[in-house]
Order: C-alpha cells, then structure tokens, then sequence
C-alpha cells in the first residue's frame, strides 16, 4: 500500500510542474506589465523609474529565466510579494485558505451523503416515482446556473424571509457571541455557500451512482447473493454497493478542479473572503504573484483530492494496487 | 431512428435548441424593439402587454435584449465546443494511432489539464487580455477538449486494430490517411454526445465570466451580462433576474436532454 502511494505521490510531481509551467507562460503572454498600473496613472513617474521598478521585482528579465527564478523561490515556499500591498503572498493565501478548504470539505460531505443515496435508491427502484424525481433534480442540477441560484436563494431566504444571512462569514456583533453562538452565527453564514457550491455536483454524483449500480445490479454475483437467500439490503449495500462505489470515487476526484475554481462564483456573491474572492481580486489587479501562488495552492488541492481518491479506489479494489505494482 | 423518435424528453429538448436557433436567426423579425432601444418613461417596467418580459433599469426592453443575447450565448456555445472538438480529435487520435511516447506526452497533457481548476485559467487569462466574444470561445474551447480526446484515443485504439484498418495500412495507406478516413469517421459518435453536452457546458461558462464581469461587454446584450445588470436590482424587478436565468437553464437543459437521448442512441447495451 506504502508503495504504491509513494509512486502515485510521484507521478504527481510532474503534473505539478506542468501546471505551473502553463500557467506562468499563459499569464506572461499579457501584452502590458503589472507596473503599468503603478506608474501609467502617474504621469511624473520618469521611465527610469519604470525600469527600476521593473528590475525590482524581476520583470526585465527574459520569461524563462523569470519561470526558473519563481521555482527556485517556490523551494522554500516563497511565492515573492503581491504587487498590491507587497504582503508576502503566501502570508495573503493563508490567511484565506481555510474558509475555502471548509466550504468545500463541507460540499464533498453534502454531495457524498446526499448523493449515493439518491443515485442508489434511484437505480434500485428504477421507474418508481422516487426515480424520475430524481433524474428530474439530476437535469435541473446540471443545467442551473449556480450564480443565479445562488442570488434567487439570497433572496428568498435572505431578504423575503429573513432566515439566513447573505454575506460574509461573521455577523457584525459575532464578537459578543459566546463560543455556541459563534460557531451557530459561522454555520448560518454557510448554509447557503454550502448549498449552492454542492448543487451541480450533487447531480453529477447521484446520476453516475445510479448508472453504475444499475449496471452492478444486472452482475451475476447480485444473482448468487439473491439465490442463496440473503436479505435485499445486505445484496444492494453489502454487495452491489461496494462495487458500484468504485468509478464514482473516480469522479469525485475529478470534480475537486471544479468545487475550487467555483469558490471564485460563490464567494464574489456571498462576499466571502475566501481564496476564490482572493485570485478575483489579484487577477483584477494583474499581481501575478498572487495569481500564481493561488494556482499552485489550487493545484496542489486538486492534485492532493484526486490522490485521496486515488487512494480510496486502491483501497476498495485490491486488484488495482496489485496491478498496478507488478 | 425510430428509437429516438421515442425518446420524448431528447425530442423536446431539440424542438427547444431549434427554437433557440430560430430566435438568434431571426431576431429582428422576433424581437419587438431594438435591443439598445431606451423606453425612458417606461424604466424597470413590470412585465405587461407592451413589454411582456418588462423592463431594464435604462428602459430597454428585456424580451427583446434576450432574443438578441441568444445570438451571442448559442454562438459562443457552438463555436467553443467546435474547437474543443478540433483540438480533442486531433490529439486523441494521433495518440490512439501512434501510441508509444507520442501517446504518453499527449496524455500526460491531458492529465496535466483535467487537473487544472480550469475556471482559475480561464478567469486570468480573460483578464489579462480582453473580454471579447472571440477571446471567450478560445479560451472556452482551449480548456474544454480533454473529454473529447479521451474518447476519441479510446475507440481508435480498438478500431485500428479492425481488418479493414490493416487492410488500409497493408496497401500502403499513410498514418494521416488512415486516421482522417477510416479511424476517425467511425469514432466520431461518442463525440458527438460529448460536444452536445459541451454546449450546454460552454454557455454556461460564459454567463458565468459574463456575471462576474468579465464575460461579453456590455452594451452587446448575452444572456450572462443581462442576468448581471439585473443582479442590482433583485429586490424590486425580479424579472430581470428570473427570466434570462430561465433562458440559461432551459437552453442548456435542452443540450443536455438531447446529449442523452444520443447517448442512449449510440449505446444500446446501456439500454434495458
């Protein structure tokens, strides 16, 4: 087991690399420079002091040597300054990590207990109103826009009936709570982030639980654990389940990408200072130091979930480890 | 065909895309007023029989700035799929084909972007250009083709292997030939799943950039930008939040509903 996380970690590595590689070049393609913005609204600044400027943070160099500077930086996990405050950037996404990591651990738990129920009962009582109910919710989380969801619930729950703030994480005498009342004024402020962020994949996760159960059902191992006389819930959770849970593990792992790159819709709604709001704000600005600290961060996120899932498939079907080892 | 023809949700949601395409189409003829038309003593009117879907805050009919948004929104659909699909087959099948190292590389890319939060990428770099239709279907299409290749790589791998393949290959069919002649045309359906449900996907995505500012610049009416005028006055014109988000969420549900009826179609053993 040891081994083969070991090897899965270093196959990692590369794509690591390659991310940040892509996203460096991509970014740098701009025409313009970050220090435009500093000195193009000042007409005094001489181009002397635009060069100074230039050379201070590295930017008159050639692109490459600019790529191999950041990584040689990011070894000691120094991601340089934000052109707009000139905070350390890994000091900035520190202080905005954790929010985003808790709204989207909170969304997995949600999609996971929500959705291989729906998708299982769905795919054992195929036809029955349960069913088509839920392959309803299914084409409807699909194809909802999350930002618009997210503003109709603001505003039914928010404004016409005034249950559940609608921006920000705190209220604004959270200070005078006690530690129960903090976490209960935290847990209201996420009710809603929570929600809208879970929908879509929500439905992704209960359509492929249902196909894939559907399919394990017709197994003739279903057949055998049904003839030798086994209650119906020990063969679906016992049995069919645990085989079915397999490929949807899979997904789960590839929908990480797109829980974190949603923090950035959700969080400029809910106003939460978040790391999505974070690479809004530094895109808006051109820092490029904080775009490219919160891209690695985000990639390593992802690449770190699909390793878990990785993991986890590893676990539940020995034959992958094994395989996968010889 | 006949079955498909039977499959009432995929025929509803291409009756719907058809309506759509007939909006954009038409949508001089179908819209009431010009969409950049300002009704100023009728500002953030309630729907009536004059405007039926009401209002904007500058007096602009909302009906009509839905049919014009049409056009962008289905295009920037349409034209960000077809180039996910050019880049997708390409790639794919020239790994599938030629396996080896050249198969490594290309899927080694392919892992390196599904583990991008693409979103993340195609946010900086609308920004650091500029937020123009053409740059939202590049950027749509550059990020969204891996499913594409994916398949394609996949079913050239058990096709190249068929006699007709080695029956081309041994009369002295180049790699090219082969692959545009015979891989592809008989890869081509899961793709076709796959881009109809990328539409829906890619419209999706641009109202998202649209919302948060940096999609279609305004005063280009698309579905996105409509949704974001209407976010500021939520509490007092609902209509100009509820109707294009209705719009979004109808026209890619059509995709999506049509996306599995071709499912369906292409793999009968899923059928039961």
């Amino acid at each position: 087991m040891i081994r083969y996380i070991v090897k899965r970690l270093m196959g990692l590595v590369p794509v690591f690399f390659g991310i940040t590689l892509i996203s460096f070049f991509v970014i740098h393609l701009a025409p313009g420079k970050p220090t435009d913005i500093q000195t193009s609204l000042d007409p005094k600044v001489s181009y002397e002091a635009r060069i100074k400027l230039e050379k201070l943070y590295g930017l008159d160099k050639p692109i490459h040597i600019q790529y191999l500077n950041w990584l040689k930086r990011l070894m000691t996990l120094d991601f340089g300054r934000s052109y707009i405050d000139d905070r350390p950037v890994s000091e900035k996404i520190a202080e905005r990590i954790p929010i985003t990591l808790l709204i989207n651990v909170l969304s997995l738990i949600l999609i996971l207990s929500v959705g291989i129920p729906l998708g299982v009962i769905s795919a054992v009582r195929r036809g029955s109103i349960a069913d088509k109910l839920t392959t309803v919710f299914v084409f409807t989380g699909f194809s909802t826009p999350e930002f618009w969801l997210a503003l109709l619930l603001m505003n039914l729950f928010g404004i016409t009936l005034g249950w559940l703030p609608i921006s920000g994480i705190k209220s604004l005498d959270f200070e005078y709570f006690g530690i129960s009342g903090k976490v209960l004024d935290i847990a209201r402020h996420l009710v809603l982030p929570v929600a809208i962020s879970a929908f879509a994949s929500l439905a992704g996760i209960s359509r492929y639980m249902r196909g894939s159960m559907v399919g394990v059902m017709h197994q003739d191992y279903i057949r055998t654990a049904r003839a030798k006389g086994l209650k119906e819930s020990v063969v679906i959770y016992k049995h069919a389940l645990k085989n079915a849970i397999l490929p949807v593990i899979t997904i789960l792992g590839l929908s990480i990408p797109g829980l974190i790159g949603g923090s950035v819709i959700f969080e400029s709604i809910f106003a939460i200072p978040g790391m999505g709001r974070l690479f809004y704000e530094s895109v808006m600005a051109r820092d490029y130091p904080t775009i490219m600290g919160v891209l690695s961060i985000g990639a390593v996120l992802t690449l770190f979930g699909n390793l878990l899932a990785d993991i986890a498939y590893s676990y539940a079907d020995p034959r992958i480890r094994i395989t996968e080892n010889a | 065909m006949k079955e498909f023809l039977n499959n009432k949700m995929a025929l509803v949601g291409l009756d719907f895309i058809t309506l759509m395409i007939a909006f954009a189409l038409f949508a001089p003829f179908i819209a009431p007023y010009d969409p950049s038309y300002i009704d100023s003593k009728n500002v953030l009117a309630a729907p009536s029989a004059k405007h039926i879907f009401g209002t904007d805050a500058l007096g602009r009919d909302l009906f009509s700035r839905i049919v014009y948004g049409s056009r962008i929104s289905l295009s920037i659909g349409f034209i960000a799929v077809g180039i996910a699909v050019l880049i997708g087959v390409f790639l794919g099948s020239v790994a599938g084909y030629y396996g080896g190292k050249v198969d490594s590389i290309i899927m080694r890319f392919v892992d390196i972007m599904l583990c991008f939060p693409t979103f993340f990428l195609i946010l900086a770099v609308i920004a650091v250009l500029e937020p123009s239709i053409f740059n939202i279907m590049v950027i749509i299409g550059a990020t969204s083709w891996m499913g594409v290749a994916r398949l394609i790589r996949a079913e050239i791998l058990t096709l190249k292997e068929r006699d007709y393949v080695v029956a081309s290959k041994v009369m002295g069919a180049n790699g090219a030939w082969i692959i545009f002649r015979h891989l592809i045309p008989n890869a081509i359906g899961p793709v076709m799943v796959n881009a109809t449900l990328g539409v829906g996907g890619a419209i999706l995505v641009e109202s998202s950039l649209s919302f948060l500012g940096i999609g279609v610049q305004p005063p280009t009416p698309s579905w996105g930008n409509i949704l974001m005028d209407g976010k500021s006055t939520l509490g007092v014109a609902w209509w100009l939040t509820v109707f294009p988000g209705v719009f979004i969420l109808l026209t890619v549900l059509a995709y999506n509903l049509l996306g599995e009826g071709l499912r369906d179609l292409m793999e009968p053993r899923l059928r039961k």
